[in-house]
Parts: structure tokens; C-alpha cells; sequence
């Protein structure tokens, strides 16, 4: 033991501040988490509310819209997780090949900016260039010969505005990680390729791709942490009665029961399944990428 | 909440308050005839009668000794509020706090500011669990209203109405007491209703330069009015070759009733029913059999329904308004792409004066409502309260309080020989803040044109002060006195050069012609609004299920109106309204009608 | 060379022309947020404004740069950002060393990997971090906003899986030459990983200056809010709910144009930080072709 402790002190120091703070700010009120068992009401406080079990998680799943909701949570999120991770990759790899660094660095900064502008903003501008009464999407279309679509009333369309629109506010931050990652990499690497005859294509094949995948894989680990959150500003913004069938989540179903009671157990006993949801899978995947590829990814 | 109610529950502060004199943009005599006579015997302070100990105070000069301290919190909305303060002062520093403090002994503190409403709840129920001490005097509703009621936290006010209201202030809660369902319990009172001015009824704005040019009458039937939107539609109103107008724009997102673009004369015109889907509290109408029940789901809605399913297919309607929300909606008529749209009378100013400026031929004129083939016309009444301020149980100094609400309230009664009148207040709240004495004249506002030099104007660039919010601090929420607006909107309809009387005056006097108009527009069409008969506190039912069956509601009718279920569809939906909670809401509302009728 | 081949030219040239199409995509809506601050109000409430302002006046800067509230907000704005990322850079850096270290160097890092990576998922909610907060009385200070969202683990995970691409040559040399762990950290990590640094300090910044929520929570009067919270309040509140206020001054109706000027120069300085931060990606390069 102090053999061990020898060995590691400098390891645990350099951990204590983190670990302190994380004890203080995330285990202590985690306590409070017990409210998803209660039926809390704020003048009772933690202690003298009543105990109701597992009545919240009960109310999600009998709930007459609730297959559907945990449905449109599932399909938008996983839709999200995917096109949000191939989409930055392929921009990145993308950018990388630009020579010259000054329009690098114009595009990137530009393609980071709809990251700042809020849902709200970004909605009312969305209607506008999706109308079907002269919104630019749909005259575009029309001059192909395409009849207007109604994207954002029309169930099936409105997910598919919603994924895509995601992107197209995002993809520019979410490829800073993979575009750090890349420029990280040892150009002699590229050089040597280059003389052994590698086309540039080749090149981007097995030097970029291969060296970018670990991060890849965490991103796309943590992610997955997420699977139930299929991006609640951005929904209760572009959402209404036509598309509800299709665009109803969890978290505007849960924002919307809450506005009515304020209630904290019901938002706090959804949380606790999302999370433990998100909790199992990178569990999962962090053992199947140890398993088959011996990579701890954390 | 629903987004309506939540406006609304943002509006109440600012209607409220709104009524306080603050942006008169012109001069008076300093002879105020308003000034009050102490001779009337018909309003003593009810101090004097009901307690023996106490001697009776003079309510003009109620000065505490030793000093009270009252707390409470407030919703501060920076955003609209424009210049409430000086530069240095703020909510928690400024003259009125001073004022208080040094002329009636009252010291106040705030225990929380914020500047949204749904974070005033959230703080509140911070507050609460965290199990930290109320303020002694704050606004609540709804739910962290129901929730503090529940708890026992809240005082009951009767003896205290009694002892300190003014007595003017006792009678309107006798008449409006229909509306205290909310903070009823064992037959106490528990708080003061916000009452809304009651003036936002519906009129409709109609483009008359689009029904000049097509050769049209405003649309005095249903009828009348479904040609117009037709026309105004198919036959290019605006001339410029292109087929880019509609008829009406109306906002769906919502449901057929919403702040602005709602629907109800529509609804009026062709049933007594009122309907609203976003909200299961709104509407409940009286049947002959003197029980309640929901307008939505009331047979008469297919009516409705038919004809605004026939409108969209037909393009008469904003072929977006189901995505659109009232104010993404009015931004249709702003720039000219529809020509009709119902809504409050202020909309004269915002967003339709709007219209104007962008193209100035735009000439939006406010219009009677269309009566429909019946004979039948109507609006709904928006209700006419939001929010209560509440008072901590063991709050002790509900006198100072009083003392207060009193003079301010007097301020705005304006009675002549109101004992409570202070007048100090005579010709404004603080001199140098929402007036300036000038060459023997009080000016309120454009103070250069007045002549008063720029040393002397209460801000640095001659801008006019909003002072109801430093006025507002321990009353949480302010009170309006139910259309006592009407007779000044008729003086000056009647001459708009009419000297102002009073504060009220001053205000109306600043409408814009347009909004005046459609006051008048709304006033003299005389009818009877559809009022909700449920005004008590949210049923269990209602909470467990209402999300669901606003949704319902609103998605179904939106199906329907857009074709996409039939008209059929309707009666499914009925069933599935009542057996999701319905009936048992239904059920709910009649026991608690039968009780509090 | 390859670059010069006839189809890496073709390709070159339609990249270009791509990624140009897509940054006028995404610069569409922040231009249309600056016309919009720069035209009439009119012009804003019938949303006639596209990509040139229609009306033009600088009546929203004059106003937003007028207000108290939005000028002070910023400044707390950017003094939690500043204090939120050196502190949170700092403690994640620390821990992210210690974690990128392989179970037999540093047996029992398992332990603690899983006590940071539970809290990224379960936290106890809105209640008992505000009765925490305010039990360790930091209610109304600026520590409320840093200190609970100080590690995130986030930022440690991508971090500790930079730091494992470091060649262990470079550091087992320093060892020998007898450095302990932080000298390692300090003098071989860190400089090789500025392209990560600069990247994870990015985010923690985008993360605070975005941040909006705590600033509610945590402060019980809107002279304490940060930006975000503060534009947070002005933008999604319905500048319908105003209309309200018949009778009352009516510029401060709809004040679209106000709140577009607000947005604009909230994202201001994050906007201008990116820029800056590249300079660091491109010493990245350099210090990486050194390393071997």
C-alpha cells in the first residue's frame, strides 16, 4: 500500500481539486434526486413530501401519447447523432485539404457562427426561408419543378427539417474538435506517404481518417449519452399542433406537464431515465470498444 | 401555462399599472380642479370606525413611527420597460423608495428581482423549498398561488379589507368577486386580484385602401365578410399584378383564441358558444340547464370548424397559420400581404401603424364585427383577472401596506373629496421624474417644445420617464379598475382636443387616432362579451390532464381547418376529449359552478 | 507531387467552391440579425428585412449602448467567462495528466474515471443545487457561476485522449533527467498540446458566455446577471406581452431592431475569440513536426 501510494501520489493530487469539486457540486445534491420517487411540493421540502415510488416513470409510459413521444424522442435523437457526427468529419477532412490557410481560416470561422444565434432567432428566420409562399427553399424548388412543400407543417418533412437544420447550426463547432485533431497530426506522416507514391486520396484514407478515429469514437461514445435528448430548444421552437404526432419529445412533453404544476418530481423522475438510459449505453459501448478493440476511450 | 397565459400573466403588471399617469406628453394648468375637497363625508377612512383603541389617522399623512419594513418581489421586465430610472438609481434605490421611507416610515427591501414571469415562479418555489422566509407582500398565481394556499402560508385578508382598504376599493371587490374563485378557501380571502382594464375585446382591422381600390363595403355579415377575404385574395388588392395577398391572416398555433389574430367573432358569429383550445380553463359556457361545459367540444364548434376549413382550402386564410403565432402573424398585415385581422384596439399603433410606414397607401381602419346568418355577434371577454398579491401569514404590518395601496389608488380614482387623496401627489408622483413645474405649469413630457430648460428634465435627453415601476414595488401586482376607461375614450372620440382632467385622461389623450377609434369602435358596438364561467382554481383533473387535452384539442382542430380529417373527425375527437379527462374535468367544473355559483 | 495531378485540381477547385457556398449558408442568418439591428421599426414588425437594412438607423446601438443593464450584464459576462475558463481549464487539465496515464502507471485511475463520467449523466436537478449553493452562501456571487460547473468532464475525457497521442519518449526522457509530474506536465504536455488546449478553452468559453439558466438560479437581482441571462430575458420574452402597456411609451414595443442590436454585439467578443484562438492550432503544427 504505501508502496502504491509512493508511486501514485503526484497522480491523486493533481486529481483533487476535481475530485473535490465534483463531490461538492454533483454527489451532495444528488441526494435531491430523490425527489423522483416523491411527490414533491416545495413547502414540504425533501424530507416531508410525500413517497409515490415509481408513479412518475408509470405516467411517461401509460401516458395516451407516450409510445409516441419516447418514439419521436428516439428516432429525431438517434437521426441527430449520426448526421451530426459524419457531417463535421466530412467538413473537416474537407477543410483540411484547403492550401490556403487565410480562406481556412474565413470559412471556419464562418461555418462557427449559427452556433451563437439562439433557437428563438433562428426560428422565426426558418419559417420564413421555408414558406410556402415565397420562402427561397421552396422557390428554389419550384424552378426545378418541384411543388412547395410545407416543411415545417408537415409531419414527416418536419422531422427532417429539424435534423438538417441541426446540422446546419452546428456542424461548424462540432468540427473544431476533429479539425484540432487533424491539424495535430505529424505532417512528415503525409510527407513519407508521398514519397512512397500515395495519391492525396490515399493519404486522407489511411493517415487522416485512421489518426482522427479514437476521437471519433469518444465523441461519438458520449454522445450516445444523449440518446434521449433530441434537442428540446430547438423543438419548442419549431414545433406546433400540426406536426405534434410527429415532433412531440419528451422534454416539450415534459416542459409542457411542468408549466401546469411546476412540477419538480415529474421533470426530475424523466431526467433520472433519460440519464440512466444514456449511463447504460456508453457502459456498452466503452466495454465493446475495450473488448474488440482493447481502447479504453476514458 | 399556456403561452397565452403567460403573456397575460405579463400584461397584468403592465395594464395594471398602466393606468397610473406617466407619458402625458403635454402641459396642464397648475390649478388642478381635480385637487381634493376634505369636506365629503361619504368616503371617512373605515380606520376611524372600526377600531376603538386607535385614534382616527388623517390616511393623507400616515407616517409609520418607528419605521415598518415590508419585503416583497417583483417582476422587472428590462426589456419593455424603457426608462424607468435615472442613471444610478434602480428597483431597490430610487425617489419613491426615498419618498416612502422618509414621508410614511415604510423601509422596503426585495427579496428577489427578476425579469420573466416563469422566473418569478421558479424563484418562488426556490424560495420555498429551500425553506427561507416570504416575503411579506408579493404577486402570485396559479400554481405557486394554489400551492401556498395549500400550505397555510398565506394570510386571510377580510378583517384587513375591512379595517384599511379604501372604501372605493371595497366595492369593486364586491362587484368582481365572481373573479376571486382562485384565492377563496373556507370562505376567506386570501389575496387581491390584478384586474385587467377589460378593453382589449376584439375588433376587426380591416385594409380600407384594399376595399376602396376593389370597390367594396366593410363587410357587415359573416357573409359580407367571406366575400371580402375572397376578394381580397383572388382580385390583386395591392395592384402589383401579383397573386401574393390573402384574405385573412390569422394565427392557428394557438388555437382560435389568443392575444392578438384570434378568432372569437368568428365563432360568435355563427354560435353562443366561446371556444378556446389552448387552455383547459378557457372556455366554459353556461347551458340552459345552468351547468358548464367546455366550449371546444360543444356541437356548435363544427360550424366553426366548417367554415374555416372551407376558408383555407379556398386560400381565403394564411395558408402558415398553423405554424404561426400571433406576432409572426401580424407581420403579414405589416407588410401588406393580408388585409384583415381581428384583434385588441391597440394594435392601431403596433404592429398596423406599422403598415403604414412601410407602405404609406396601408390604411388599416377598425370595424364592427360581422354579424353572422343568424343575427349572432359577439367576442369572448378575455378574463379579468391575472394574478393575486398575496401576504406572508405572519406579515404584521398589513397597515402600512394599505397605507400605501391607499394613496396610490386614490391617485388614480381621482375622486374629488377622497380623504385618501394625497396631495402631494396632486399634480404628479415626483417632481422632476414624471413631471417638471415650469413657468407655473405642470409639463409631463416633450419638455423642450415646453420650453423647460435641459437642466431641468428628468433625463438627459429630454426622453420621458415610465414611472409605474418605482411606484409598483410592495404592491406586486397593481390593480386596474375594470373599464373604467370608456368615458374618457367617448370625450375624446367626442372632441380630440379635449382638455385632459385627469391622470386617465392624460392617458387616453395620448392613443393614437387609430387605437382611439377602435376603442370607440369596440364601445359603442355594444355587445355583450362571452364570459368564462369557470374562475376557480385548477381541478385535479386538470392539472394530471389538461397538457393533454390542450393538445388534443388544438391538433385536432388544426386537422380539420386543414383538411386533413374530416369534419367527422370532430365527433372522435369529442369522445376522446371526454374519456381522456374530460367528462371528469366537466364533472370538476360543475361541482365547483354549483358551489360557487 | 500529387497536389498538382490533374484531378486533385478539379477537386481543389470544387472544394472551394463548396465550402464558400456553404460559409454564405451559415453566415445568412447572422447577417440578417446585423440588417435587422440597423433598420426602422417598421421595417422589423413587417419582417421585410433580408440581408440589407430597409430604414436605415443606428437608434438600436444607440439605445442597447445607452443601457445600463445590457453594458453591465456584459461585463459579467466576460468576467465569468475569463474566471470560469482558467479555473475549469486548470482543474480538467490536472485531472485529464493524472487520467491519461494506463492502468498499470496508474492503477485505481478506473475509480476515478467512473466517479467523473457518472456525474456527466445523473446530477440531483434544479432544488438541491440551489439549497447547496445557497447553504455554501455563494448566492449572488460570481463563484456561483463557475464553481458547479468547474469540471466538465467532458473537456477531461477529449483532453486525456490528446494527451495519450503524446510519444512516450518525450516525457520517459524528462523523467530520467529527473523532472517529476508537474514539470512534465508544465513543460512537455502543455506545449504540445496548445491545438487541444486552445480547443477545449474554446469550448469552456462558448460554454459560459452561452450560459443562461444559473444566472436565474443563482442571482436574486438582474444587476448580477451575465449576458447570456440577460439577453436570454429580452429575446424569448414575447415582445407581444408589451403591446400590453397601451398606453405607454410604444417605442419600447417590439423593439425587434433593440433586441437584434442586443444579439449582435452579445456575440461580439465570443465571434471575435475564434479568430484568435487559430493562430494557436497552426503552432500546433509546428511544435508537432518538431516533436520527432
Amino acid at each position: 500500500m504505501a508502496a502504491y501510494w509512493r508511486k501514485t501520489w503526484p497522480f491523486h493530487v493533481l486529481l483533487l481539486p476535481a475530485i473535490a469539486l465534483v463531490i461538492v457540486f454533483q454527489y451532495v445534491p444528488l441526494f435531491g434526486a430523490v425527489i423522483a420517487f416523491q411527490d414533491f411540493e416545495p413547502w414540504l421540502g425533501i424530507k416531508g413530501s410525500p413517497w409515490v415510488g415509481f408513479e412518475h416513470f408509470r405516467y411517461l409510459f401509460s401516458y395516451p401519447d407516450g409510445k409516441q413521444i419516447i418514439w419521436n424522442t428516439l428516432i429525431i435523437a438517434a437521426l441527430k447523432l449520426i448526421v451530426n457526427l459524419i457531417i463535421p468529419i466530412i467538413f473537416a477532412l474537407l477543410l483540411n485539404e484547403v492550401r490556403k490557410m487565410a480562406f481556412k481560416r474565413v470559412v471556419q470561422t464562418l461555418v462557427y457562427l449559427p452556433h451563437f444565434l439562439s433557437w428563438v432567432i433562428l426560428g422565426g428566420i426558418l419559417i420564413d426561408i421555408l414558406s410556402t409562399e415565397g420562402g427561397i427553399v421552396n422557390r428554389a424548388l419550384n424552378s426545378f419543378g418541384i411543388p412547395s412543400i410545407f416543411f415545417l407543417g408537415d409531419g414527416e418533412w418536419f422531422r427532417f427539417t429539424v435534423v438538417l437544420s441541426d446540422v446546419w447550426k452546428e456542424f461548424g463547432f462540432s468540427a473544431i474538435i476533429f479539425l484540432a485533431t487533424l491539424v495535430g497530426i505529424n505532417p512528415a506522416l503525409y510527407e513519407a506517404a508521398e514519397i512512397d507514391g500515395a495519391s492525396r486520396w490515399q493519404q486522407v484514407k489511411s493517415i487522416s481518417v485512421p489518426l482522427i478515429l479514437p476521437i471519433v469514437i469518444v465523441v461519438a461514445t458520449l454522445s450516445l449519452g444523449r440518446i434521449l435528448d433530441a434537442g428540446f430548444d430547438q423543438i419548442l421552437n419549431l414545433y406546433n399542433p400540426l406536426v405534434y404526432s410527429h415532433g412531440d419529445i419528451i422534454d416539450t412533453f415534459v416542459y409542457r406537464e411542468g408549466l401546469n404544476n411546476g412540477q419538480f418530481s415529474f421533470g426530475t423522475a424523466i431526467g433520472l431515465f433519460k440519464s440512466a438510459i444514456g449511463f447504460i449505453l456508453i457502459v456498452i459501448s466503452y466495454r465493446m470498444a475495450f473488448k474488440l478493440a482493447n481502447y479504453r476511450i476514458f | 401555462m399556456s403561452r397565452y397565459l403567460r403573456v397575460a400573466r405579463l400584461l397584468t403588471l403592465s395594464i395594471a399599472i398602466g393606468l397610473l399617469p406617466t407619458l402625458a406628453a403635454c402641459s396642464k394648468n397648475n390649478n388642478s380642479e381635480s385637487a381634493p375637497k376634505s369636506s365629503s363625508a361619504s368616503a371617512s377612512p373605515s380606520a376611524s370606525e372600526s377600531g376603538k383603541t386607535e385614534e382616527p389617522t388623517d390616511p393623507r399623512n400616515q407616517k409609520f413611527d418607528p419605521p415598518v419594513t415590508i419585503t416583497t418581489a417583483i417582476l422587472d421586465d428590462g426589456a419593455s420597460r424603457g426608462n424607468a430610472f435615472k442613471p444610478g438609481e434602480s428597483m431597490e434605490d430610487n425617489a419613491n423608495i426615498r419618498w416612502m421611507k422618509e414621508n410614511m416610515g415604510i423601509n422596503v427591501k426585495f427579496d428577489f428581482i427578476v425579469t420573466k414571469p416563469e422566473d418569478y415562479d421558479t424563484k418562488l418555489r426556490l424560495l420555498l423549498s429551500s425553506g427561507a422566509k416570504l416575503p411579506d407582500a408579493f404577486a402570485a398565481g396559479n400554481d405557486p398561488l394554489q400551492s401556498l394556499l395549500a400550505a397555510d402560508k398565506l394570510m386571510p385578508l377580510d378583517e384587513a379589507i375591512e379595517k384599511y382598504a379604501h372604501p372605493e376599493y371595497k366595492k369593486l371587490l364586491e362587484k368582481y368577486s365572481y373573479a376571486l374563485g382562485e384565492v377563496k378557501k373556507d370562505g376567506k380571502i386570501y389575496g387581491l386580484p390584478a384586474f385587467f382594464m377589460g378593453d382589449e375585446g376584439t375588433v376587426m382591422w380591416i385594409r380600407k385602401d384594399w376595399l376602396d381600390t376593389l370597390g367594396l363595403q366593410p363587410p357587415k355579415t359573416l357573409d359580407d365578410f367571406e366575400n371580402v377575404i375572397k376578394q381580397f385574395t383572388e382580385n390583386d388588392p395591392d395592384r402589383n399584378g401579383k397573386n401574393d395577398t390573402t384574405g385573412l391572416a390569422v394565427p392557428l398555433k394557438e388555437g382560435p383564441w389568443t392575444w392578438m389574430g384570434q378568432t372569437d367573432a368568428i365563432v360568435a358569429a355563427l354560435t353562443d358558444q366561446m371556444i378556446n383550445t389552448y387552455d383547459v380553463r378557457l372556455f366554459w359556457n353556461k347551458g340552459a340547464d345552468n351547468k358548464l361545459s367546455y366550449g371546444a367540444i360543444h356541437p356548435d364548434a363544427k360550424l366553426y370548424l366548417q367554415k374555416m376549413r372551407d376558408w383555407m382550402s379556398k386560400g381565403y386564410l394564411d395558408k402558415e397559420a398553423g405554424i404561426k403565432d400571433p406576432s409572426k402573424s401580424s407581420e403579414l398585415v405589416a407588410s401588406g400581404k393580408a388585409g384583415i385581422m381581428f384583434g385588441p384596439f391597440w394594435m392601431g399603433d403596433w404592429p398596423l401603424g406599422d403598415a403604414t410606414k412601410n407602405d404609406p397607401k396601408a390604411d388599416f381602419e377598425p370595424y364592427p364585427l360581422p354579424v353572422g346568418p343568424n343575427g349572432l355577434v359577439g367576442r369572448a371577454e378575455k378574463p379579468l383577472t391575472q394574478g393575486f398579491t398575496v401576504f406572508r401569514k405572519d406579515f404584521e404590518n398589513i397597515e402600512a401596506w394599505f397605507a400605501y395601496f391607499n394613496k396610490i389608488y386614490a391617485k388614480k380614482l381621482e375622486m374629488e373629496g377622497d380623504p385618501y387623496f394625497d396631495p402631494r401627489w396632486k399634480d404628479g408622483y415626483h417632481e422632476g421624474y414624471d413631471y417638471v413645474k415650469w413657468d407655473g405649469k405642470i409639463v409631463k413630457g416633450n419638455y423642450e417644445a415646453a420650453g423647460v430648460p435641459a437642466d431641468q428634465w428628468p433625463l438627459k435627453d429630454g426622453g420621458t420617464m415610465d414611472i409605474r415601476y418605482m411606484m409598483t414595488n410592495i404592491l406586486g401586482n397593481f390593480t386596474s379598475i375594470p373599464h373604467s376607461n370608456s368615458a374618457a375614450v367617448k370625450k375624446f372620440l367626442a372632441d380630440p382636443n379635449a382638455e385632459p382632467a385627469t391622470a386617465l385622461e392624460f392617458d387616453i389623450k395620448q392613443l393614437k387616432k387609430r387605437q382611439l377609434d377602435a376603442a370607440g369602435v369596440r364601445i359603442n358596438q355594444n355587445i355583450t362579451e362571452g364570459k368564462n364561467y369557470f374562475t376557480g382554481p385548477m381541478t385535479p383533473t386538470m392539472k394530471s390532464k389538461g397538457e393533454l387535452l390542450k393538445k388534443l384539442a388544438t391538433e385536432s382542430y388544426l386537422k380539420i381547418i386543414y383538411g386533413e380529417k374530416p369534419i367527422e373527425y370532430f365527433d372522435e375527437f369529442v369522445k376522446q376529449w371526454l374519456d381522456n379527462g374530460g367528462q371528469k374535468i366537466t364533472d370538476e367544473v360543475n361541482e365547483w359552478y354549483a358551489k360557487n355559483q | 507531387m500529387r497536389y498538382r495531378s490533374r484531378g486533385y485540381s478539379v477537386f481543389s477547385i470544387s472544394n472551394t467552391i463548396f465550402l464558400s457556398l456553404l460559409s454564405l449558408i451559415c453566415i445568412l442568418p447572422l447577417l440578417h440579425v446585423l440588417s435587422l439591428s440597423f433598420s426602422s421599426r417598421a421595417a422589423a414588425t413587417a419582417n421585410i428585412v433580408n440581408f440589407w437594412p430597409i430604414g436605415f438607423t443606428t437608434d438600436a446601438y444607440v439605445k442597447t449602448l445607452g443601457n445600463e443593464m445590457f453594458i453591465h450584464s456584459l461585463w459579467i459576462g466576460v468576467e465569468r467567462t475569463v474566471l470560469g475558463t482558467v479555473l475549469s481549464m486548470a482543474v480538467v487539465t490536472m485531472a485529464a495528466y493524472s487520467l491519461s496515464k494506463s492502468v498499470h502507471k496508474f492503477p485505481g485511475r478506473q475509480i476515478y474515471i467512473w466517479i467523473f463520467v457518472f456525474t456527466m449523466l445523473f446530477s440531483g436537478g434544479l432544488i438541491p443545487s440551489y439549497i447547496l449553493v445557497s447553504k455554501l452562501h455563494l448566492i449572488d456571487t460570481i463563484w456561483s457561476l463557475v464553481l458547479p460547473s468547474a469540471v466538465s468532464v467532458w473537456n477531461m475525457i477529449l483532453m486525456l485522449n490528446f494527451f495519450r497521442t503524446i510519444p512516450q519518449e518525450l516525457e520517459e526522457a524528462a523523467y530520467i533527467d529527473g523532472a517529476g509530474h508537474l514539470r512534465v506536465l508544465w513543460s512537455i504536455y502543455l506545449p504540445v498540446s496548445m491545438p487541444s488546449i486552445a480547443t477545449l478553452s474554446l469550448f469552456t468559453m462558448v460554454f459560459h458566455w452561452n450560459s443562461w439558466f444559473d444566472g436565474v438560479i443563482y442571482m436574486s437581482n438582474p444587476n448580477g446577471y451575465p449576458l447570456a441571462t440577460y439577453l436570454h430575458s429580452m429575446i424569448v420574452s414575447d415582445n407581444l406581452s408589451r403591446v400590453g402597456v397601451t398606453l405607454a411609451s410604444v417605442d419600447n414595443f417590439s423593439n425587434r431592431t433593440v433586441k437584434a442590436a442586443q444579439i449582435f454585439i452579445g456575440a461580439l467578443p465570443i465571434l471575435i475569440v475564434y479568430p484568435f484562438m487559430q493562430k494557436y492550432f497552426v503552432k500546433g503544427i509546428v511544435l508537432g513536426s518538431v516533436k520527432s
